[in-house]
Parts: structure tokens; C-alpha cells; sequence
């Protein structure tokens, strides 16, 4: 009798695990069916490409400040404060391959340079993205000397916005012929 | 009593030993040789002016012997120098007196080195003598740093002199721009976190006729032109031009220079939280430039400032005598080449004058090149001249109309050109604050009002500020010179030049075409994000605000006399439209696409393309819009007016077009949302936008939203912050959840959906999923790239944020661009700023329409920066469509 007991007992168990839902396999559950796609799949990604999408990582405004990062935008002390992303070690390589790519010998920059500005935590309504303000210089492949100021994220190296670009007094733009490029009303 | 005289007779007799030279000591002979003459007194010899003005005659070639006359260079060692700025405030003993305190600069704030190399060093005096023999590398250093040394004193007198009057002696009926503790922000100079900039400038910087401001490193770059020589045993070169035996061109270059300082004043933030008592040092990440990379009206009000700085320091009506002519000389192009900067100058074709009606006219003379009047072409150095030429008559009008303490003419000169000054910095302070708040009367860190952390003035808020001044409201002639006319009316006319009436400057700004403006918006255009209303300076009157410092601003705007409105043309923006055949022009060559990207990306523009999503290898060069392509598109817009339209901008960013379908129903269309709503952790439902009814399009039963609610989240209501996502919401993993703000800007384009009943335009994201089952990972600028800020709503066509913006510099009457461009003679080549980049989604299958909305609007348009009834539209009403001509522009998609 007690060994039934415990053999239900162990069979009760074992069937409970089995079919307990996990966060992984609830994951798995909820995630849509493989649709068929006739299209083509990505070929390659780009060296920013993060491993996942960041998740929220819930801190306070006053613990982040250890991290010595400067705090910028809507920081309210002690307030919780969710983070988009994460520091990469790698973030400048990976704003270097993104910003100078596969680009063949004869169109790359020379001298390509980072210099580090400074760390941020911009805050907006109650969560941070870490981000990197840098100076980026470079001769172009014309033998111009070229810089300018970029806000980066912190683990994609993607550039966020760009200014104080190098201004010079004579500059050739690039022109593109449009004769035969006219696109008509299609209605 | 006996100590001074003879210190006095000490100094006239240096001064008597060293006038009259002009020769550089003759056994001074190796390059490099350091003379012995002017030792002990820091001086050097130097050229006050370029070889054609010393020669009289335009030469090419500099020969500065028997032409250099002694000046004070430097007591340092070094060539460098810490910056001084003299900066008043009521005495606290006697308040109506003021007294001042001289800053200095911690670290130097000028320097001049030969080149760019790490492994330069900086040059030194010997025996307290910087004279280097002629023509050496050390004599053009040591000539550059003397011009912008001295310029630099000339110009922190005149921001003295602005800063005192505009918020001590004014009259205060408007607030002023210009920073009240430019000492404490140090932003009388270069400033980065209020610390202090080096302003590097280098006379032999690169082997190019050329010169640049490098405002991200704080540097001037002089170009030259050398050749080396054919000798096999002779490494040196001969040196045939350097840009700084033109001390106009270092005037100029530095006057770019000036613009940042000026541009940027606001943006660092020094004072005491009202709320919690805290010091604060603030600087605003970005920083302002007048003019993007490529040609914009503000990129040619910035040449127009660097050229009139010249004449601020020369008086003369002329630039670039020498420099401009010796590179047409070198290049091989016409002799006698200048910059003029009066109607008055011989360079100017027949029929231009001083004369009524015979000035530089906004727009006709946009792309007037006086050198060869015949040829059309938009740069900004010939559309300043419009601008160049008014900034020069009008010092010209207050230096005639004023009334001075002197009749000294060089006397008369600099104060008008502290006058000028006062404007520019008062004008440049306003439209480049990225704090958004345009004066340091509602900055709650100096006025210890904690109300005002919500209220702004210009440029929308402190999170947008940047891409109002630099995309959505970027300073063109209307702007910069409807601020400048203010600031004219209220400091010149109302109060230091009196005769230099209100009128007599509309009709001045009238004769350059640029009374652009009906009203001076001198009673403030602001929003208050606390209370969510408009905003008036009148609001914040009194004395409360600063200790006697009372500010009495207008109830109302002054507006313009209309009757000195005789060439300024204004055009309502209905006679702006796309033509009706060639809607457009696009390239798709995978060559030339490529190096539009690769050009864009070495001038820093952010255009990450979704690459295996979108890619030039998909580029088919059918002139199409083809799955898979990156195309570059200019709209072929027609002016169906009978006058000329100035600064056509295009913009195709996200704006507030598209309404949800259920207010409720937030939460993005994506993954992680999705999961989220299986989960429940989501209790509301995933967004869907319908395109709201504009100018009738699209009819409600073609799928549009046409309401008239101003309530958040309806068509009929602006976004008053421009706001698109919020990221707060978690799942139970800690996922963000993000949701569209109710009135989120949108991208511009929507697609065609036809089901078995009827045909409709819906979303992009809609489309991607009932019709071509996209996963989020197939889409365009998908999480992969743009994280938590995914937009399903451009998974199919994309605009690349580095290039969503167009200029044309003019459109003749009953013309498109081209059709102006080709008229007067010129190719029909577009730059890349003439363009948008759109990326289009490999899995669209061939025969899909889509809509894109872009916004156009130009310069001298009547109704794009008013309403109906004259009122100034405030900054929001531009995330918006009011303010624009909406141009549908729609295509389908071909293989």
C-alpha cells in the first residue's frame, strides 16, 4: 500500500514537471506558427547586430550613478529606472565595421579615428539607453580631412544622430546625371 | 611723478624705434633663422592686408618685402593666448551703476601650429621676438595667429557690449537671447561642459586651395598650393599660395567660428534647481550649426556672416582680393577675382546698384555668381549674397543714420560693429538654443522658478530641439531675418538708433526681397507641457524675475507695415505642386547609389540601410521603383505661381498624419507585444493606424480618418511634443512592451489594400501582415537594428533618417527645378541634397501602390509659417501638416 502511495506520489511528480509550463516552454507555446515564406532569408547581418532584443532591467537612478555614466534627460533621484541596453565591450568595433563596412581598398578612410568623449545614460519618461558621444576623424579617400561629433548606442555601435561636420569653404558635391530619370505619374 | 615720465619717455621711444619699419632684418636669411630684430618687445612683422591690396592691383603671387610693418604678437612663449571676456552687472552697493569683471579663460583659447601632424610643435619666441625670416613656414604662423588673436579681442568687445546692453540697458521689451552668465557658462568662447575650448588653427594644413572650420575639434585648416620640385636630389617644395597670405580668408574662416560660439551660447546651463537647491552644470549633448552639409539657405547665412566679418574688420566692401584670384589663377580660370560685398563693387553685373530696386534680391539672386552671371548654380556661397550684402548696407544705414559721441570714422565703425553683433548674437543665441527656452528668463536654473521647467519658446522642447533647429523649422531667410528684424525694431530703432526707424528697416529688409514676414512674433510663440497651452512672453512680466532687471514685454505682435512691402514676394503654398506627368526623378543605379551612401556615410550622416532587407545589389537601374532597391528620389515640383519661390524644402520624416483606429489599442504591432498579449500581460490590444483625411485624401471609404476632434490621439490635433514611443511597460520576462504615444509621428508612407470588396489605403504594417504574412525580422529597419524603437509602419518603404530631407534652392514662376536649372543654363545634375534615400522591402511583391505624404514648403511662402488669420504658427503645429503643402506622392512597385 505504501509503496503504491509513493509510486503515485513519484508518477504524480514526474507527470507534474512534465507538463508544468516553463517560462521556456510557455515561450515556446505562445510563439506564432512558422508561417512559409517564399522570400529570400537575410544573407548576412551587419557586425551591430545585438544577440537579442535588450530587455528591461529595472535599477534605480542612484545605483546606476556608481556606474559613473553621465545622466541626462528626465533623472529623478531614487525613482525606478529601466535600462533599453547594455554596455558592449565591443561597441567600437562594431561602430567601426558598421560605419566603414566591406568597402573596397580605394574608397576606404585613412587614419580612422574614436576618440571618446564621454559615457551617457540619456533618460526619457522613466527609462535609459546608454549611449557614447565620440568624435569621429578620418581622411576621405579624396585626401580630405573629415570629422564630426556622433551619439552611438552603447551595445549596437549604431550611430543615433550626427553634427559639427567638417565645413569647408570649396566642396564638390556628388552630382548624379538625371536626364532619362524622369519616373511618371503611374495613376 | 619722475618714475612715470621716464616710463612714458621708455615707451615712446619703442614705439618711435620700431615705426616706420618695414623691412625684415637682412641677415635673417635661412628659412628657419630666428632675427634678432624687435627682440625684447614681442612683436613681429607682419602683412595687415592681402598682396592685391598691398600691390594695388590684383596679383597671384605674395611678396610681402618692404610691405610688413611691427605688431604685437604675444606675451607667451608660445603661440597661444587664454581668451578675456569683460561681462557687467548692477553694482549690489548702487544698482542703477554697472560694474565689471574681466574672466579669463583657464587654458588658452587660441593657438596656430604649422600642420596637422602629431609630431608638430608649436613655435617659440627668442629674445621676446617672434620676426621669422619672410616667406618661412614660422612667418605665416606667426601672420595667422596675429589676425586671429586680434580679431578675437575685437569680437569678445562687441559680445561684451551685447551682453551689457541687451540685459542692462535695453529697454527689455523682449527677453533677451544672448546668455545672461556667459562668464560663469564660459560660453563667450568654444565651450564643451563650460570648460573652455582650444581654437586650433593650422597655416599649413593640407595641400589643397582650400580652407575649412572643423567645428567638431575646434579647428581652422589653411590649405595651400605647392608642387614638389622636379629636382631628384631635392626633396623641398615650392610654394606658390598659402590661403593665410589672405588675412580676409582667416577673417572669413574664423567668422565660422564666431557663428558656433554665437550659435551655441545657450547651451550650457549653470545655475541653482529651484527645487532642490542643487548647483547645476548642464550642457546639451548635440550642438547647433547654421546649415546642413549640403546647400540650405542656413548654410548661406552662415558664408553670408563669415563674409561680413571681414568688412567688421576692414571695412572694406571686398574679400578674397588675393586668395579668390590666385586660385582662379592656379585653376585656370578668369584673373580679377573677388567677393564683393556691396552693389556698389565693380565685380557686379550691369544693372545691379545701391540704387531702389537694383539690390541683391531674395530670391532672384540666389544663384547669382558675379563672376559669370549667365550660369545657375545652387551653392551657398552665391546664395550669401543676398544676405552678405544686406548685413554690409545695413552697418552702412546706422553708421549714416546714428547719432555717436564721436566723429571719429574708424570710431564710428566699431561701434556700429558692436551694434551688428549685438544683432547677430541676440538672433543666433534664439534660433540655436537647444534648451528650447530662448532666453534665460525662463530658465528655472536662473530665475529659481520651477514653473518654467515646462515652458518653452523655441525650437519645440529641450528632447526635440535639435531636430527643429537642424530639420523640422531650420533657420532660412525667412527666419533668421524675421528674428534679426525684431531685434533691429526693439534695440536699434526703439531704443540706440532711433533714427533708424521701424520703417526705414522693413524697407531696407524689402529691398533685399527679405521682409519675409508679416508679423515680428515679438510677443512670444511658446508652450507651456505643464498646462498644455500656448505660451506668451506677457505672462512672465514684472521685476520678479531678475533683481532691476524689469522686463515689460508687448501684449501683442508688431506686425509688419505693409506698405513697405514693395519687393518682397510673398506665394501661398497651393501653387506648389507635383507636375503632372514627371512626378519625379529616381535613381537606381546600383553604382550610383552606392556612392551616394558611401559619400553620405564619410560626411557623417547617420544612413544605416537594412541591409539583406533592402541593398544596391538589388538596384536594377530601370528607373522603376523596384522589391529590394535603395532609390534616390527628388520630387519634380511645380510652381504654378507667377513669381520666383525661395528654399523649397521637402521633408519626409516621420510627422503626425495617422490616427489609431482604437485610442485604446497602443502596444506595437510586434513579437513581443504579441507574446505579451497571448500572455496577458497586455489587457489592451496591439495598434493599428488609419491615415487621417488630409486636403480630402484618402475619403473615409477609401480607408481615411476624417474628424475634427482636437482631443489627444484625433486627426484633428497636433502632437505637441512629437513623442512616438513609450518603453515603461514589462512583460513578467522583463520584456519592454513598447506603445505608441496617441498622437506618435508616423512614417510617411501607406500602401493600397484590395480584398474581394473593396480597396482601401491602409498601414504598412497592416499589409505586411493580412496580405504578404511578414515576421517582424523581414521588415525594414527591423529589431535587429532599431531595438525597442521598431516601426512596423515602415517595414515595406523606409526613408533613411541621414536623407529624408530635400532642398531646392529655387523654382522660376510656372517651372519645376529642372526646368529653372536647364533655362539658365546649367546640366540637369541633382546633389545629394536635392534627394531623399528610400529603401524598399525585397518581399513586396511587384504591382503594390503605395502613398507617400511628404511635406513642402519654401521660404517666401505666405502661409506655411502663419495661419489664416497672421498668427505665427508655435513650434508643434510642424509635427502637423498645417504648415505645409502635403505632396501625395504614389508609385507602384515594379520588378
Amino acid at each position: 500500500m505504501k509503496k503504491n502511495v509513493y509510486l503515485v506520489l513519484f508518477l504524480s511528480l514526474v507527470l507534474f514537471f512534465a507538463i508544468r509550463p516553463t517560462s521556456q516552454t510557455r515561450k515556446f507555446v505562445m510563439k506564432s506558427p512558422k508561417k512559409t515564406s517564399p522570400h529570400k532569408e537575410i544573407k548576412r547581418l551587419p557586425a551591430s547586430v545585438p544577440t537579442s532584443i535588450p530587455k528591461k532591467e529595472n535599477k534605480t537612478a542612484d545605483v546606476l550613478k556608481d556606474l559613473k555614466r553621465e545622466f541626462k534627460g528626465d533623472y529623478v533621484k531614487d525613482s525606478p529606472l529601466t535600462i533599453l541596453n547594455k554596455v558592449s565591450k565591443n561597441w567600437k568595433e562594431k561602430f567601426t565595421k558598421n560605419f566603414l563596412g566591406n568597402l573596397p581598398e580605394d574608397k576606404q578612410a585613412k587614419e580612422f579615428k574614436i576618440k571618446h568623449h564621454k559615457s551617457i545614460l540619456d533618460i526619457k519618461k522613466g527609462t535609459g539607453r546608454n549611449l557614447e558621444h565620440i568624435i569621429v576623424s578620418y581622411i576621405k579617400p579624396d585626401g580630405k580631412p573629415f570629422s564630426f561629433k556622433a551619439l552611438v548606442d552603447s551595445e549596437t555601435g549604431t550611430m543615433i544622430q550626427t553634427w559639427n561636420q567638417t565645413r569647408y569653404e570649396f566642396k564638390e558635391p556628388i552630382k548624379l546625371n538625371m536626364r532619362g530619370r524622369e519616373f511618371r505619374s503611374q495613376k | 611723478m619722475g618714475k612715470n615720465t621716464f616710463a612714458l619717455l621708455f615707451i615712446s621711444f619703442i614705439f618711435q624705434a620700431c615705426s616706420g619699419i618695414t623691412d625684415v632684418d637682412p641677415s635673417n636669411t635661412g628659412k628657419r633663422a630666428l632675427s634678432t630684430a624687435l627682440a625684447g618687445t614681442n612683436q613681429a612683422y607682419v602683412y595687415l592686408d592681402n598682396p592685391s591690396i598691398l600691390d594695388d592691383q590684383f596679383v597671384t603671387h605674395a611678396d610681402f618685402d618692404g610691405k610688413l610693418s611691427p605688431q604685437f604678437i604675444t606675451d607667451n612663449n608660445l603661440l597661444q593666448s587664454n581668451c578675456l571676456f569683460k561681462q557687467y552687472y548692477p553694482d549690489s552697493l548702487s544698482p542703477s551703476s554697472l560694474i565689471y569683471s574681466t574672466d579669463e579663460t583657464d587654458t588658452s583659447c587660441l593657438s596656430t601650429i604649422h600642420d596637422r601632424s602629431t609630431t608638430t610643435q608649436m613655435i617659440q619666441s627668442t629674445n621676446k621676438s617672434w620676426v621669422f625670416s619672410l616667406d618661412s613656414h614660422e612667418f605665416y604662423q606667426v601672420n595667422t595667429y596675429y589676425h586671429i588673436n586680434t580679431m578675437t579681442e575685437r569680437f569678445l568687445e562687441s559680445l561684451s557690449f551685447a551682453h551689457k546692453y541687451v540685459h542692462l540697458e535695453s529697454p527689455r521689451t523682449i527677453p533677451p537671447a544672448t546668455k545672461y552668465n556667459l562668464r560663469d557658462t564660459g560660453t563667450y568662447w568654444l565651450s564643451k561642459e563650460g570648460l573652455t575650448q582650444n581654437l586650433t588653427s593650422y597655416a599649413y594644413c593640407y595641400n589643397e586651395m582650400n580652407a575649412y572650420f572643423d567645428p567638431s575639434s575646434d579647428e581652422l585648416c589653411f590649405g595651400y598650393y605647392a608642387e614638389e620640385d622636379d629636382d631628384d636630389d631635392d626633396t623641398e617644395e615650392t610654394v606658390y599660395f598659402r590661403m593665410v597670405q589672405d588675412p580676409t580668408i582667416i577673417y572669413h574662416e574664423l567668422g565660422h567660428a564666431f557663428v558656433k560660439i554665437m550659435m551655441n551660447q545657450r547651451n550650457v546651463t549653470k545655475g541653482t534647481d529651484p527645487d532642490t537647491f542643487a548647483s547645476v552644470l548642464k550642457s546639451h549633448d548635440y550642438q547647433s550649426d547654421l546649415g546642413e552639409l549640403y546647400y540650405d539657405e542656413a548654410g548661406a547665412i552662415n558664408e553670408a556672416l563669415a563674409d561680413w566679418f571681414s568688412y567688421y574688420m576692414n571695412e572694406r566692401t571686398s574679400l578674397g582680393e588675393f586668395a579668390l584670384n590666385a586660385i582662379s589663377h592656379y585653376s585656370g580660370s578668369a584673373y580679377g577675382q573677388y567677393r564683393p560685398l556691396s552693389e556698389d563693387e565693380d565685380a557686379h553685373a550691369a544693372g545691379i546698384s545701391t540704387a531702389e530696386g537694383e539690390r541683391l534680391s531674395y530670391p532672384a539672386y540666389l544663384h547669382y555668381d558675379p563672376a559669370d552671371p549667365t550660369i545657375a548654380l545652387e551653392d551657398i556661397h552665391y546664395a550669401s549674397g543676398i544676405a552678405s550684402h544686406y548685413f554690409v548696407a545695413l552697418t552702412k544705414a546706422l553708421k549714416s543714420s546714428c547719432t555717436f559721441s564721436t566723429t571719429d570714422t574708424d570710431e564710428i565703425h566699431q561701434i556700429a560693429g558692436d551694434y551688428m553683433v549685438m544683432l547677430f548674437s541676440e538672433t543666433m543665441a534664439e534660433i540655436g538654443d537647444l534648451t528650447a527656452k530662448g532666453s534665460d528668463f525662463f530658465s528655472p536654473y536662473a530665475t529659481l522658478n520651477s514653473a518654467q521647467k515646462n515652458v518653452f519658446f523655441t525650437n519645440l522642447n529641450d528632447e526635440q530641439s535639435f531636430l527643429w533647429t537642424q530639420h523640422i523649422n531650420p533657420p532660412n531667410y525667412r527666419k533668421f531675418f524675421r528674428i534679426l528684424g525684431k531685434n533691429i525694431f526693439h534695440y536699434i530703432s526703439s531704443d540706440l538708433c532711433p533714427e533708424f526707424t521701424i520703417d526705414k528697416s522693413e524697407k531696407l529688409l524689402d529691398d533685399y526681397g527679405l521682409l519675409l514676414f508679416r508679423s515680428y512674433e515679438d510677443r512670444g510663440v511658446g508652450y507651456n507641457t505643464s498646462t498644455m497651452s500656448d505660451a506668451i512672453y506677457a505672462s512672465y512680466y514684472g521685476s520678479s524675475l531678475f533683481t532691476n532687471r524689469t522686463f515689460l514685454p508687448y501684449a501683442l505682435n508688431t506686425v509688419v507695415n505693409e506698405d513697405n512691402r514693395r519687393y518682397s514676394i510673398l506665394i501661398s503654398k497651393e501653387f506648389i505642386e507635383l507636375d503632372d506627368d514627371v512626378i519625379g526623378y529616381v535613381i537606381d543605379g546600383q553604382t550610383d547609389i552606392d556612392n551616394l551612401i558611401t559619400n553620405l556615410k564619410f560626411e557623417g550622416k547617420p544612413v544605416q540601410t537594412s541591409e539583406g532587407i533592402a541593398d544596391v545589389e538589388y538596384n536594377n537601374n530601370h528607373t522603376d521603383i523596384s522589391p529590394g532597391e535603395i532609390v534616390a528620389l527628388s520630387l519634380n515640383l511645380r510652381n504654378t505661381s507667377n513669381s520666383t519661390m525661395g528654399g523649397v524644402q521637402f521633408l519626409a520624416n516621420d510627422w503626425d498624419h495617422m490616427k489609431l483606429s482604437n485610442l485604446s489599442n497602443t502596444y506595437v504591432s510586434r513579437n513581443v507585444n504579441k507574446n505579451a498579449l497571448r500572455n496577458g500581460d497586455i489587457t489592451t490590444g496591439l495598434a493599428n493606424f488609419k491615415p487621417c483625411t488630409i486636403d480630402g485624401f484618402p475619403s473615409t471609404s477609401a480607408g481615411g480618418a476624417n474628424d475634427t476632434n482636437t482631443s489627444d490621439g484625433y486627426c484633428g490635433h497636433t502632437s505637441t511634443t512629437n513623442s512616438s514611443l513609450i518603453l515603461t511597460d514589462t512583460d513578467s520576462d522583463s520584456n519592454v512592451l513598447p506603445q505608441y504615444d496617441l498622437d506618435a509621428p508616423q512614417p510617411v508612407c501607406f500602401v493600397q489594400y484590395s480584398d474581394e470588396d473593396e480597396t482601401t489605403w491602409v498601414n504598412q504594417d497592416y499589409y505586411r501582415q493580412v496580405k504578404l504574412n511578414l515576421e517582424d525580422s523581414q521588415c525594414l529597419n527591423n529589431p535587429i537594428w532599431s531595438s525597442n524603437e521598431f516601426n512596423p509602419n515602415e517595414c515595406l518603404i523606409r526613408t533613411l533618417p541621414g536623407a529624408n530631407q530635400a532642398v531646392l534652392g529655387k523654382i522660376e514662376p510656372q517651372s519645376t527645378w529642372a526646368e529653372t536649372m536647364i533655362n539658365n543654363g546649367a546640366d540637369l545634375e541633382f546633389s545629394a541634397g536635392q534627394m531623399i534615400l528610400m529603401e524598399v522591402n525585397k518581399n513586396i511583391p511587384a504591382g503594390t501602390t503605395f502613398n507617400c505624404r511628404f511635406r513642402v514648403r519654401f521660404t517666401n511662402c505666405s502661409d506655411c509659417w502663419e495661419d489664416d488669420n497672421g498668427d505665427p504658427y508655435p513650434d508643434y503645429m510642424y509635427t502637423g501638416h498645417e504648415p505645409f503643402k502635403v505632396i501625395n506622392f504614389q508609385f507602384t512597385v515594379l520588378e
